[in-house]
């Protein structure tokens, strides 16, 4: 059985790209007896899904264009 | 002296989307000055492709797509620069030890609850945020680009001029293992 450690890389991995029958196997296998790695893969997609919405819900946290760059940025929009 | 269309369709450009294209860039390149550049630019290159927009998708959404580019060949410049990735291969890993040497965990993760509650939160996008700044820009980098800006591997890796994709898939594994612990510790352990 592979090791946590490689089961989590997996679980990355498994975001980016289609996993061999080998891996995607194994890492099956290894969730199936280990809760911590189901979590962690849990997480991972929990993570994907922030991402997916942070201009969406996220942008709340973000602060505006200050306003001295506002204004050096109309000056220079009027030099065209 | 008149004003031009573009002139002026630009100043509204940049009263009316102005936030929301800071916004975009910087949440993707965490650093205020890089980001009011690339509005700029991405403002600048809109009244000479004025052409271009004829209305068939809003102001805003066009303007992103012009962000999206400046976005790119900022990334693209910044990677050669500082050779992203040799900075990577002798990068400490200094990151959370979470396995033991048999590679098991060290500890238990926590449970996340319901996360949905989180995403309303400004203080939760707060975190998130500061767990990004705290990222190695060599990680945060793919990062954004692959989860952010919904970029395939391939793409990344072009983009950045990483050598293979086993690369690739290290860094953005590392990435979200960092992004893992500093969201457990900082913000479900709390909330």
């Amino acid at each position: 059985m592979i090791s946590c450690k490689e089961a989590a890389e997996l679980a990355s991995q498994s975001q980016d790209r289609r996993l061999s029958l080998t891996k995607r196997f194994a890492l099956r296998f290894h969730t199936l007896h280990c809760k911590l790695c189901t979590q962690y893969a849990q997480q991972l997609r929990i993570i994907r899904g922030a991402c997916e919405r942070i201009d969406e819900v996220g942008s709340q946290a973000c602060p505006q264009l200050p306003d001295d760059a506002r204004e050096r940025i109309r000056q220079r929009l009027k030099q065209g | 002296m008149g004003r031009g269309v573009g002139e002026l369709d630009a100043t509204t450009w940049l009263e009316e989307h102005g936030d929301a294209l800071f916004r975009y860039a910087i949440t993707r390149v965490r650093d205020s000055s890089v980001a009011e550049d690339l509005v700029q630019e991405t403002l600048l290159s809109a009244m000479t492709a004025v052409d271009s927009f004829q209305g068939a998708s809003s102001a805003r959404t066009w303007l992103i797509g012009i962000l999206r580019h400046k976005l790119l060949d900022y990334f693209r410049r910044t990677a050669k620069e500082q050779a992203l990735e040799q900075d990577w291969a002798n990068f400490p890993d200094g990151g959370p030890q979470e396995f033991d040497e048999q590679g098991r965990w060290q500890a238990a993760l926590g449970e996340w609850g319901s996360p949905e509650k989180s995403l309303v939160k400004a203080e939760f996008w707060k975190v998130f945020n500061r767990c990004m700044d705290a990222l190695p820009e060599q990680l945060r980098t793919p990062f954004a680009l692959r989860e952010l800006e919904g970029l395939d591997t391939g793409a990344v890796i072009r983009t950045l001029d990483i050598s293979s994709k086993n690369n690739l898939w290290v860094m953005l594994s590392r990435a979200r293992q960092r992004i893992r612990s500093c969201l457990q510790s900082q913000w479900f352990e709390e909330n």
